[in-house]
C-alpha cells in the first residue's frame, strides 16, 4: 500500500474543519474584511501585552499620580497638526547631556557659564560656588495655542558609598523667549536624595513681569495663567497673544554641600549620575491625545484590545459550550430532561438581561469588588442568561440528525451514546456553533461597555470604561472628540469584524442565503 | 390561508401554552426578587438612606434652642431609627422583604421608595409604581416604539425586493449597513449624534429633560382643545424627540432589513416561486401574492415581539439621552435600590412580552393546524 | 444442521401516545407493527421478507438488530448462533442468555454481551445517501465498527478496512479510503456500507431494501456482491424487499408479509411458480411483464381497497377486507370471518396462512 490512511482524531478533524472554513470565509469580501480586522486586533493585543506594564489598571486609576501628571491635559492627538489644527506640540527631551559641567570656585563663573541667572527679568546677584551643570534645550512654538507647562524630571542614581543626603542641589529653571526676555520659572533647593521633579511656576517672574509689561493682572491670575505669560506676549494690559519662535529652556544645577571637586570625581567615575528629562507640555500629545487628567488615551485604548478579545471569546465560548451541550442533550435524549431544559430556556429568554446585569453590577460595586473578579461575575451572569439561543438551534439540529439513518447505522454497529453524540452529532453542529460563537463575541464587550456607561465601575480601563469617563464628564468631553470617538469606533470595529465574519459563516452554513 | 375551527385539541394546546407562559412569568418575577434581595445591595442602600435620615434628625434635635433636653435626644434618635428600620422592612430577612412585595405586585399596588426615582420622571413622592410606569411609558413609546414601527414599515415592503436583487450593489450595501448598525451599540450612536448634532452643529438639543414639560403641556392643550397650542407643543416635542427617534430608527433599521431579507430569501428560492415565474406572472404580483403572503408569519412574529420588547425601553440609550422613559426609570430604580419599582418594571415588561407571545401562539394554532404539542 | 437464526413468535407493538388523560385512563392502544412472526435462517441462505411498505418487514429487521426499545417488544425471542469465541465469552458473563448451549437470546443480552452480539448481526440500510455520515471519510466509516468494538491495532485495522473494501470491489482500496461520501456514486456508497458491516465478520447480514434507491443499472453489481459474500463467508442473509421479482432472483426462501404477519413462506421457486395466498398472487401480478409489449396491457390485479391501519387490525383473517378470493369462495367465508388462519404447511416446505388451501386440504 502506498499511503497509509491515518485514523483522524477528533482534534485534527476540528482543526481541518477550521482550516477549510477559513479558506471558504476568505472567498467572501465581508469575510476578508472581518478577518483582517481580527488579525489587527490580535496584533494590537500582543503589542499591548508587551508594552503596557503589569499594574497598568492601577496606574490608570490614579489620575493624580505619575506618569499622568507629567502629561498635558485634554491634549489633542499630535497628528491633527497635519489636518490644519492649530496645536502646540508636546516635546520630551530625554536624558539630555549638560552643555556645561565644571567646578566653580569664583562666584562670577556662575554668571559666565549660565548668563540667564543674571539676565533673567528681575534677577538678583547671589554668590554661589559648587559643581555646576547647565542644560539647554530648544523648543519651537508655531501655534496660537499656549503650551501648558514645562516640567523637569530627575532620576538620581548613586552607588552605595555615596551619601546623597550630604549633597544639596540648587536647581534653577529659565526660559529665554524669542523676544530675548529671560524668565526665571523655577527654583529648587533640596538634598540630592529628594531631587525628583520640578515644574514651571509664576512665583519668580510674576512681579517683574507685570511691571515690565505694565499689566493689569493680579498675582492670582498670573498663577492660573502662568503658561500664557511664559509663552505669550501681552497685546493689551490684560490680553495676550502667543509668541511664536524658538524658546530656550535652561536648567542650572549647582551641587553644593561637599567639596565640588569630590562631586566632579563622583560624576566622572559614574558613582553618581543625575539624568535629566525636560518636558514641554503642548496642546497635542501622542497618537490619540489625553483626557482631562492627562492620561494617554492611546495606552488606555491599547489595554482594551486584549481585554475585549479575552472577555468576548471566553463569554462566547462558554455560551456556545453550554448551549451546545444542553441543546444536544435535550434534543437527543428527549423526555423529561428535554422538558426541563426547554422550560429553563423559556425562563431565561424572558428574563430581562440588562436589568439583571445592572443589578449585579451595582451589587458588585456596593460590595467593593473591582478588577477581574468583578468583571468575571458580570461575565458569568452574561453566560448564564445567554445560552438559550444556541441551545434551541442545537436542539433542533440534534433532533433532525438523530433521525438520520447513519445514526441508526452507528447504533446497529454497537456505538455508545457518547460516541454517537461526539462523533456523529456534534461535528454536524460545529459549523453552526462556530457562527454562533463568532456572533456572540462582541455581545460581551458591548454589554460590558454599556454597564460602564451606566456608571458601573469594575476598575479596568476597557473601551467601555473610557467612554464612560467621557460620558461622566459629558460637559467637557463633548468638546473632545478624540476622547469620545476612538473607544466607540474601536468597539464598533471590533464587533463589526465579528458581525462580518458571522454573516459570512451564516452564508456558508445556510446555503440558501448564498448568492446564486 | 387555511383556517381551522378551534377544536378541543387546539384549545388544549393553547391552554397548555398559556400555563407554561404564566409559569415563566412567575419564575421570572420570583427570580428577580431573589436577585434583588440575595445580592444584599438593596439592604446596603436602604441602610445608607436610614443613616442619612437619622443623621439629619439628630442634627435637628441638637440644634441650639431645641426644646428637647439632651438626655432625651439619644432615646428619640434610637426610636426614630427603629421606626425607619421597620418602615423599610430591614427588620425582616431579605426574602420576606422581597417576596412580601410579590402579591401586591400583580395589581401594581406598590409605592416608589426613592425620591430620585420619582424625580427622574419629574414627579414627587408619594407615588404609586403603576402611576410612575403610566408616566414613563408614553415617553418610551414616543422614542423607541415609534422607531420600531418606522423600521418595520420601511423594511417589510423592501425586504423581498432586496432578496430579489441578491448580489446587487443595493443588496451589498444593505448587508454592510446591517453589519455596521449591528456592530455599533445604539447608545454610542446616540452619544455621537448628541456630540455632532447637539454640540458641534447645534441642530438638536443637548439636554432632553424638557420633554417632560412639553408632554404635560401637550396633554393640557389636548384637554383644553386649544388647537394652536396643540400644534405648537407638538412642534416642541418634535424638536426634542426627532434625534432620539432618528438614532434608534437608524440602528434598528439595519437589523430589520437584514431579517426581512433573510426571511424573503428563503421564500424566493422555493420551487413555487420559480413555478409562479415560469407561469409568466409579473414580478410585483409574485412579490405580493407569493412572497409577502408567506413571509407575513415570521414578520408578524418579529413585529409583535419587537413591539412588546420595546416598551421596556432602552436603558443605556435613554440614560445617554437623559430621556425620562421606562429605560431611565429602570436604571434609576436599580441604582438607588428601589426594589418595588424594579420588581414592578420586571413584572410589567415581562407580562407584556409574555402576553404578546401568547397571542402569537394562539395565532399559530389557529393559522396552522399542524402545530402540535 | 441447526439454523443460524431463529425468530420465534416475535411481536413488536408500539404504543400510541394519547396524552395525559388517555394515559391516566389506561386506554393503551398499539400499532401492531409486527404481530407474531417466526422463521429460521441457515448458513449460506438468503431469506427474503417481501411485502408492501408498512407491512412490518423493516420493523422486523430493526427488532433483530436490537434497534427497538425492548419495552416495545411484546413477545417472542430471537436466537442467534454466534461465533464460538463470542459464545464462550457470553456464557461466562451472562449464562442466562445462552439457550441450548449454542444459541444466544438477543433480548436477554445486556451491556457487554449485547455489544458482543452486535458483531454477529449487521445491517445494510436502504438509503446509501443517509446511512453514511457525510462528514466522515470512507476509511473512517469502514473502520468505525473496529473502533467501537476495540478490534485490532492501527496496522490491523488498515488491513481489515482494505480487505473489506476489496471484498466489495472498491479497488484499489487506497484510492477510496480518503474519499468523502459525496465523492462517491450511490452504488459505491452502498458498497462502503456493506464493507462497514464486513469488517466485523458477522454471521447474519440484514439487507433492508439495499438496492431500491439505486439506479437499475447498478443494482446487479450490489446483488452480485451480496451473493458472493454469502458463499465465501458462510453468512445468512435476510433480504428485505417489496419487489417479489427481485426476491426470486436473489433469494433461496421467500416469506411474504402482510400487516405484521407472514402469510406465505416457501422456497422462492415454489412461491413464484405456485403462489397459494391471494395476497402473494396479487403481488405477483403487480410485477411488470418480461415482454415489453404486454406491459401496456391493463392487467387485473386481484386485490381491492387499501391497507388497513395497524392499530385496528380486522377481526378474523386480516387480509379479508381486501381479499378477492374471499368474495369468490363463499364456502370459506365463515372461517375467514371467525378466526385468523395460522401458518400451516400445506405442502412440504410450503407454508401458508389462508383458509382456502388449508380447508381444501382438509
Amino acid at each position: 500500500m502506498s499511503k497509509m490512511p491515518v485514523k483522524e482524531s477528533f482534534i485534527s478533524y476540528i482543526a481541518r474543519s477550521i482550516k477549510e472554513g477559513l479558506r471558504e470565509v476568505l472567498t467572501y469580501n465581508m469575510g476578508r474584511v472581518g478577518l483582517a480586522i481580527l488579525v489587527f486586533m490580535v496584533v494590537m493585543s500582543i503589542y499591548s501585552i508587551i508594552v503596557l506594564p503589569g499594574d497598568f489598571p492601577a496606574m490608570w486609576r490614579y489620575v493624580t499620580e505619575p506618569p499622568w501628571i507629567y502629561n498635558p491635559r485634554s491634549a489633542l492627538p499630535s497628528w491633527v497638526e497635519y489636518l490644519g489644527f492649530d496645536v502646540s506640540e508636546t516635546r520630551t527631551y530625554t536624558a539630555i547631556r549638560p552643555q556645561e559641567s565644571r567646578v566653580i570656585i569664583n562666584p562670577d563663573d556662575l554668571f559666565r557659564y549660565a548668563p540667564e541667572v543674571e539676565r533673567a527679568l528681575g534677577a538678583r546677584r547671589v554668590a554661589l560656588i559648587g559643581y555646576l551643570e547647565v542644560y539647554r534645550v530648544e523648543y519651537n512654538l508655531d501655534s496660537r495655542s499656549y503650551p501648558q507647562d514645562i516640567i523637569v524630571l530627575f532620576n538620581v542614581k548613586a552607588s552605595e558609598n555615596v551619601n546623597l543626603t550630604n549633597i544639596r542641589v540648587i536647581a534653577l529653571l529659565y526660559v529665554t523667549r524669542p523676544d530675548d526676555v529671560i524668565l526665571k520659572i523655577g527654583e529648587l533647593s533640596v538634598s540630592l536624595n529628594m531631587l525628583n521633579y520640578m515644574k514651571a511656576t509664576h512665583e519668580y517672574f510674576s512681579l517683574p513681569y507685570i511691571s515690565y509689561y505694565n499689566l493689569n493682572l493680579t498675582l492670582e491670575e498670573m498663577k492660573t495663567y502662568f503658561n500664557i505669560a511664559i509663552f505669550g506676549k501681552p497685546i493689551t494690559s490684560r490680553e495676550f497673544e502667543s509668541l511664536r519662535g524658538t524658546y530656550q529652556i535652561t536648567l542650572v544645577l549647582l551641587y553644593i554641600g561637599i567639596d565640588p571637586r569630590e562631586i566632579s570625581r563622583l560624576i566622572a567615575d559614574r558613582s553618581l549620575s543625575v539624568s535629566v528629562d525636560i518636558k514641554v507640555l503642548g496642546t497635542s500629545y501622542g497618537l490619540l491625545g489625553t483626557d482631562i487628567y492627562g492620561r494617554d488615551l492611546f495606552m488606555g485604548l491599547l489595554f482594551g484590545f486584549p481585554v475585549a478579545l479575552t472577555i468576548g471569546f471566553l463569554v462566547s465560548l462558554a455560551i456556545v459550550a453550554i448551549g451546545l451541550t444542553l441543546g444536544v442533550i435535550s434534543g437527543y435524549f428527549g423526555g423529561r430532561i428535554d422538558e426541563i431544559i426547554q422550560r429553563a430556556i423559556d425562563i431565561i429568554a424572558n428574563i430581562p438581561l440588562l436589568p439583571i446585569l445592572i443589578l449585579v453590577g451595582v451589587a458588585i460595586q456596593t460590595q467593593g469588588w473591582t478588577g477581574w473578579p468583578a468583571l468575571s461575575i458580570i461575565m458569568i451572569i452574561l453566560v448564564a442568561f445567554s445560552w438559550g439561543g444556541v441551545a434551541i438551534i442545537s436542539r433542533s439540529m440534534a433532533l433532525s440528525i438523530k433521525s438520520e439513518p447513519y445514526i441508526e447505522a452507528a447504533k446497529a454497529l454497537g456505538a455508545s451514546t457518547t460516541r454517537i453524540i461526539f462523533r456523529h452529532i456534534i461535528p454536524q453542529i460545529i459549523p453552526y456553533a462556530m457562527a454562533a460563537l463568532v456572533f456572540g463575541v462582541p455581545s460581551a464587550i458591548i454589554a460590558e461597555a454599556g454597564l460602564s456607561v451606566l456608571g458601573i465601575d469594575h476598575g479596568l480601563p476597557t473601551w467601555g470604561r473610557l467612554l464612560a469617563d467621557a460620558q461622566a464628564n459629558r460637559g467637557v468631553a463633548y468638546n473632545m472628540w478624540w476622547w469620545v470617538l476612538p473607544p466607540g469606533l474601536l468597539l464598533g470595529l471590533f464587533s463589526f469584524a465579528f458581525v462580518a465574519l458571522g454573516f459570512t459563516l451564516e452564508t456558508i452554513v445556510e446555503p440558501r442565503l448564498r448568492r446564486r | 390561508m387555511y383556517c381551522m375551527p378551534l377544536d378541543r385539541r387546539s384549545l388544549r394546546i393553547i391552554a397548555f401554552r398559556g400555563l407554561t407562559l404564566t409559569f415563566t412569568l412567575i419564575v421570572v418575577v420570583i427570580l428577580t426578587a431573589i436577585i434583588v434581595g440575595a445580592t444584599g445591595y438593596d439592604e446596603v442602600i436602604l441602610r445608607a438612606v436610614i443613616n442619612e435620615q437619622v443623621r439629619a434628625y439628630r442634627e435637628e434635635l441638637s440644634r441650639p434652642g431645641s426644646p428637647v433636653p439632651p438626655e432625651e435626644r439619644e432615646r428619640m434618635v434610637r426610636e426614630y431609627r427603629d421606626t425607619l428600620v421597620r418602615v423599610y422592612g430591614l427588620d425582616k430577612p431579605w426574602y420576606i422583604r422581597s417576596l412580601s412585595n410579590v402579591p401586591r405586585l400583580v395589581t401594581l399596588d406598590l409605592y416608589v421608595t426613592q425620591e430620585e426615582v420619582a424625580g427622574v420622571l419629574g414627579l414627587r413622592r408619594p407615588l404609586k409604581v403603576g402611576d410612575a410606569i403610566a408616566v414613563a411609558l408614553p415617553r418610551t413609546i414616543i422614542m423607541i416604539t415609534l422607531a420600531y414601527v418606522i423600521s418595520a414599515f420601511i423594511s417589510v415592503p423592501i425586504g423581498p425586493y432586496i432578496a430579489y436583487k441578491r448580489g446587487s450593489v443595493f443588496d451589498k450595501s444593505v448587508i454592510v449597513y446591517a453589519a455596521i448598525t449591528n456592530a455599533f451599540p445604539v447608545w454610542w450612536i446616540a452619544m455621537l449624534s448628541i456630540f455632532i448634532f447637539g454640540f458641534y452643529l447645534g441642530l438638536a438639543p443637548t439636554s432632553y429633560r424638557p420633554i417632560i414639560a412639553q408632554i404635560s403641556k401637550l396633554s393640557d392643550a389636548i384637554y383644553s382643545l386649544n388647537i394652536t397650542n396643540i400644534i405648537l407643543t407638538f412642534k416642541d416635542i418634535l424638536y426634542y424627540s426627532y434625534l432620539p427617534i432618528l438614532v434608534v430608527t437608524f440602528s434598528l433599521l439595519g437589523a430589520w432589513l437584514y431579517s426581512a431579507r433573510a426571511v424573503a430569501i428563503r421564500v424566493v428560492s422555493e420551487d413555487y416561486v420559480a413555478a409562479a415565474r415560469a407561469k409568466g406572472l409579473s414580478e410585483s404580483t409574485i412579490v405580493r401574492k407569493y412572497i409577502l403572503r408567506v413571509i407575513a408569519g415570521p414578520i408578524l412574529t418579529f413585529v409583535i415581539l419587537g413591539l412588546a420588547g420595546s416598551i421596556g425601553g432602552y436603558i443605556i440609550t435613554e440614560t445617554v439621552f437623559d430621556w425620562p422613559g421606562m429605560g431611565l426609570l429602570y436604571y434609576v430604580a436599580i441604582s438607588t435600590g428601589d426594589s418595588p419599582t424594579i420588581l414592578a418594571l420586571v413584572y410589567v415588561t415581562t407580562l407584556v412580552y409574555i402576553v404578546a407571545r401568547f397571542i402569537l401562539e394562539v395565532l399559530y394554532v389557529i393559522l396552522d393546524p399542524r402545530v402540535k404539542l | 444442521m441447526e439454523p443460524l437464526l431463529k425468530v420465534e413468535n416475535l411481536k413488536v407493538w408500539f404504543p400510541i401516545r394519547k396524552g395525559f388523560i388517555g394515559t391516566l385512563l389506561g386506554r393503551a392502544e398499539y400499532v401492531r407493527a409486527v404481530d407474531g412472526i417466526s422463521f429460521n435462517i441457515h448458513e449460506e441462505e438468503t431469506f427474503c421478507l417481501v411485502g408492501e411498505s408498512g407491512c412490518g418487514k423493516t420493523t422486523t429487521a430493526r427488532a433483530i438488530m436490537m434497534l427497538i426499545d425492548w419495552g416495545d417488544i411484546k413477545s417472542g425471542r430471537v436466537l442467534v448462533k454466534p461465533h464460538e469465541e463470542v459464545l464462550t465469552e457470553i456464557s461466562k458473563i451472562q449464562p442466562e442468555a445462552v439457550i441450548n448451549g449454542v444459541y444466544v437470546d438477543l433480548f436477554k443480552t445486556r451491556g457487554y454481551a449485547n455489544k458482543l452480539m452486535r458483531r454477529e448481526i449487521q445491517i445494510i440500510f436502504q438509503d446509501p445517501f443517509g446511512s453514511i455520515n457525510p462528514r466522515m471519510r470512507v476509511y473512517d466509516v469502514v473502520e468505525e465498527p473496529l473502533v467501537i468494538h476495540g478490534i485490532g491495532g492501527r496496522e490491523e485495522r488498515v488491513e481489515a478496512v482494505a480487505k473489506a473494501l476489496t471484498a466489495v470491489k472498491l479497488t484499489p482500496p487506497e484510492e477510496f479510503m480518503y474519499r468523502y461520501p459525496h465523492q462517491l456514486s450511490g452504488g459505491q456508497r452502498q458498497r462502503v456500507a456493506i464493507a462497514r458491516t464486513l469488517v466485523l465478520n458477522p454471521k447474519i447480514l440484514l439487507a433492508d431494501e439495499p438496492v431500491s434507491m439505486l439506479d437499475v443499472s447498478i443494482r446487479a453489481e450490489i446483488l452480485q456482491v451480496l451473493e458472493e459474500l454469502k458463499k465465501t463467508r458462510d453468512m445468512g442473509i435476510i433480504f428485505i424487499t417489496h419487489d417479489i421479482a427481485l426476491a426470486r432472483y436473489i433469494c433461496d426462501k421467500i416469506a411474504v408479509m402482510y400487516l405484521g404477519k407472514i402469510v406465505e413462506l416457501a422456497d422462492s421457486d415454489t412461491i413464484i411458480e405456485k403462489p397459494l395466498h391471494p395476497y402473494t398472487r396479487a403481488l405477483m401480478s403487480a410485477v411488470p411483464d418480461v415482454i415489453p409489449e404486454n406491459r401496456l396491457v391493463l392487467r387485473n390485479v386481484p386485490i381491492k381497497g387499501e391497507v388497513p391501519s395497524a392499530v385496528r387490525i380486522p377481526a378474523g383473517c386480516r387480509f379479508r377486507p381486501r381479499c378477492v378470493a374471499y368474495d369468490q369462495n363463499s364456502w370459506v367465508q365463515e372461517y375467514c370471518m371467525k378466526e385468523e388462519p395460522g401458518l400451516a404447511e400445506v405442502e412440504k416446505g410450503h407454508y401458508v396462512a389462508c383458509w382456502i388451501p388449508i380447508r381444501r386440504r382438509v
